[in-house]
């Protein structure tokens, strides 16, 4: 078995005196296509905000290609190739979604390049995910499902091997869920791992190899999407006993 | 020179100290602490108090502290104004804090320039029956111009962390800081709860600044020495917990008279500043941090 | 082909401005212009961390006077020249920008506008009491002769301020078009994406803080100079935390433009209005406007002009 992409160890975190996460465990291996889920308040962005790098760990270790990353900061991991889209959508909002783009592409990879290249890339980036009508648009000026395939695209743009959407598809209707569905599968084809959090299950069952559920901050369950379905620990935690 | 009854005549005082600022920080611990909006004209409200109590002590003889307490619905009311302005024009756009922070500044500045325009950059103090009398117990000596603010300082303090726990407004402004949905979901109205707190926070204002001016003379420009004390306090004390915001300003009054009594009175206000960093530096939360 | 063009503009200003010294008579215009110039300095250097970042400084008084003060001292302990003496100012200012920034930007951003409000009164604190400057009762200082070419120092001392603002307004725009612009607003927008997408937020930050203190403590070391007498409650004047925060909101926080705009106008109604109403009431009108403006037109007059720009194009 060749070794994970992403390895967490026994991570906890506090806030305080509540525990978020206790020893929580979780490995990814590459070209995965994993589903996180659990009830409202489960842990679930606490365990993406540890993973990117976004809050301190209280203990435990996060391995990402063997390296130790649990002290680097989130910048460091974005250009080692994690990348996270946000639940809420947090575009930069006095920027167009072209220069939202360019932020990334500037960034990941200091030793890059001219101008000229870094908007040829944001537009590539954005007809691949079906934006480059709103490429001159101020973010703001988004509809939700647009601005959800911003984050993606934001995601996309600096290079990822492992890329963690975070309800990427909260609010959006049948189709649009169906439409980001497939730039995740497409993703995944081209060599992304991908982790999703989602509380859409026909989205997480049709898509996750595996699933990870999450529940008062410690893993309840793990395996194929048709075990869970059935594990009655997993229905508890849900429906509560 | 260092001699045991210097220093603990310097603790004492530092107490005393104490009780009134924590008076003074009551407010910022409810509009900051609780309400996380960084309303630092807060001290020249203060200010603005003091001159209120000058006022009808000088005109009508009248004590400060009943000043400071008539004044009180006044401010009360001037915080909500200042609140609704405020959450119309940045909270409710979700802008930048960066603006509500040039807001308050512009605030705080407006009121300061008019104090200076109205009255000048004159000291002013008031006249009451104790302040220059003091109490000898043992070596130690109680200036009652420093022990009656102690004194109302505290009662203040009882009666907010009271409010706060006991009544239904004070426990859903307890609430909102914590979740503003839950709020909603129990039927009351965050935007509402908040106003009525930011308004108690300038409220406190009148009373705490009628203490200050029975401490010491007052004039416009001082509100700036107290900003770094009173968030300094708050941050330390953990933000929005009145107990520990008690702590703490007994804490840093109690540093700043020992600085005072034994490298003089100029470094007390580093204190007070170094104690801010310090506690950023180490540990945000406070002592006793949510 | 550009960049010659924009260098020969900037030359030609400051050739402009000797050349004014040469041909005005009244000194009266130097003295105001000087102070017109160090807030078009002060804005400009304000406006990187607080316009392009997103943090707000409120101790500009602070940065200024550190400036102000270490050229002092290099002129009481070895008569050093001027070049050193603004260099040095701008790095001792620019080193408290660091410390600052260092101890208080990995918090929330409130936090260090807090801690810069206490900061003036402190320093002020630590300067009263140090005799060597001259305590509270301030200092005089000898201005060194008049360079030649020159009628008068405080012209020369023109020419010199021309020349820094030109200079602080060429970084302000380079930065503004710069990766690391970019980057800043990134980071004034939505820190948490700006780390995720891989801004390095905190070193920008604490480039952006160090260098607008030091454009600051540049903006101070020849204040000695053109004063003469320096005390802390002049070096320390509140004026400077009000004017080089609504210069910026008022002209427009977006660009390089908007503090020259906002300084240029709030600046010469200031000198203006300086001989006609009281300077409180001078204060006072800067306070309102500058609410105003933050409420009701938060991206100021550069803002503005953009929008009735963009509503005559079709």
């Amino acid at each position: 078995m060749p070794s994970p992409l992403l390895d967490v160890q026994h991570v906890t975190k506090r806030f305080g005196g509540f525990s978020a996460l206790t020893d929580v465990s979780l490995q990814v291996h590459e070209g995965e296509r994993v589903g996180l889920i659990g009830p409202n308040g489960s842990g679930k962005t606490t365990l993406i905000n540890c993973i990117a790098g976004t809050l301190r760990t209280d203990g435990g270790r996060i391995l990402f290609r063997g390296t130790d990353i649990t002290t680097r900061p989130a910048y460091r991991r974005t250009r080692l190739g994690i990348a996270r889209s946000f639940q809420i959508p947090k575009p930069f909002a006095s920027m167009t979604v072209l220069d939202n783009l360019c932020i990334p592409l500037t960034y990941v990879r200091p030793a890059r390049a001219h101008e000229v290249d870094i908007v040829a890339e944001a537009l590539e980036i954005l007809q691949h995910i079906g934006l480059e009508a709103k490429a001159q648009v101020i973010a703001t000026g988004l509809t939700l499902i647009e601005l959800r395939k911003l984050e993606l695209a934001r995601a996309m743009a600096a290079t990822p091997t492992l890329l963690i959407a975070d309800e990427a598809m909260a609010g959006l209707s049948s189709a649009e869920v169906d439409e980001i569905l497939a730039i995740l599968v497409r993703l995944n084809d081209e060599g992304i791992t991908i982790i999703m959090i989602e509380h859409i299950m026909r989205a997480v069952m049709r898509f996750s190899s595996r699933i990870v559920v999450l529940d008062a901050g410690q893993t309840i369950a793990e395996g194929a999407p048709e075990d869970i379905v059935r594990n009655t620990a997993v229905e508890k935690a849900y429906l509560g006993a | 020179m260092f001699s045991f009854e210097l220093l603990v005549n310097a603790v004492v005082a530092g107490i005393l100290l104490g009780g009134f600022y924590t008076a003074v920080s009551l407010g910022i611990s409810v509009t900051f602490g609780l309400l996380d909006v960084a309303n630092i004209a807060h001290p020249v409200f203060i200010i603005v108090g003091a001159y209120a109590a000058y006022g009808m002590n000088s005109a009508f003889g009248l004590d400060p502290i009943l000043a400071g307490l008539l004044f009180t619905p006044i401010f009360y009311g001037v915080g909500v104004a200042v609140y609704r302005l405020y959450y119309a024009s940045f909270e409710k756009k979700g802008e930048q804090s960066l603006r509500g922070l040039v807001f308050f500044f512009g605030v705080l500045f407006i009121i300061e320039v008019s104090l200076i325009l109205a009255y000048g950059v004159d000291y002013r103090l008031v006249e009451a029956s104790y302040i220059g009398k003091s109490i000898l117990i043992g070596p130690v000596g109680i200036a009652l111009r420093l022990f009656v603010p102690f004194a109302v300082g505290l009662i203040l303090t009882l009666a907010l962390y009271l409010f706060l726990a006991k009544t239904f407004y004070g426990r859903a402004i307890m609430a909102v800081s914590q979740d503003s949905l839950a709020l909603r979901l129990m039927g009351a109205d965050p935007i509402h709860i908040k106003t009525i707190a930011f308004g108690i926070g300038i409220a406190t204002a009148s009373l705490a600044g009628a203490l200050l001016i029975i401490i010491v003379p007052v004039e416009p420009a001082m509100g700036r020495e107290y900003i770094g004390r009173v968030f300094a306090i708050t941050v330390l004390g953990g933000m929005g917990s009145v107990g520990g915001t008690l702590v703490a300003a007994l804490i840093l009054g109690v540093v700043e008279s020992l600085t005072s009594t034994f490298s003089g009175p100029s470094w007390a206000l580093a204190v007070s500043f170094g104690m801010l960093l310090l506690v950023l530096a180490v540990r945000p939360t406070g002592l006793f941090g949510r | 082909m550009k960049t010659t063009v924009r260098l020969l503009t900037a030359l030609a200003i400051i050739v402009l401005g000797f050349l004014l010294t040469v041909v005005l008579e009244n000194r009266y215009y130097f003295f105001a212009a000087y102070v017109i110039l160090q807030y078009i300095i002060l804005a400009t250097a304000w406006n990187i961390l607080g316009g392009y970042s997103g943090y707000v400084n409120f101790g500009t008084p602070a940065f200024f006077a550190l400036g102000a003060y270490t050229a002092i001292v290099l002129t009481l302990a070895g008569h050093a020249s001027l070049p050193v003496l603004i260099v040095a100012g701008g790095l001792i200012a620019g080193l408290l920008g660091l410390g600052m920034g260092y101890l208080t930007l990995r918090l929330r951003g409130v936090f260090f506008s807090i801690a810069t409000l206490a900061l003036t009164v402190v320093l002020q604190t630590l300067v009263i009491n140090w005799p060597y400057v001259g305590g509270a009762k301030g200092i005089n200082i000898i201005r060194p002769p008049t360079p030649p070419f020159f009628n008068n120092y405080v012209e020369f001392l023109f020419v010199v301020m021309v020349g820094l603002a030109v200079g602080a307004l060429t970084v302000a725009w380079w930065i503004e078009h710069s990766w690391i612009g970019r980057g800043l607003t990134a980071i004034r927008d939505d820190e948490e994406a700006a780390e995720c997408s891989g801004v390095p937020t905190l070193r920008l930050k604490l480039f952006a803080t160090t260098l607008s203190g030091f454009l600051m403590g540049v903006a101070g070391a020849p204040f000695p100079y053109y004063v003469t007498f320096v005390e802390p409650s002049s070096a320390f004047n509140l004026d400077y935390a009000v004017n080089s925060l609504a210069m910026p909101m008022i002209g427009g926080t977006m660009t390089w433009v908007g503090p020259l705009v906002g300084a240029v106008l709030l600046g010469a109604a200031q000198q203006a209005a300086m001989v006609t109403i009281s300077s409180e009431l001078n204060l006072l009108i800067v306070g309102v406007v500058l609410v105003a403006f933050v409420i009701l037109a938060p991206d100021g007059i550069v803002g503005l002009v953009h929008r009735v720009v963009k509503r005559k194009r079709p």
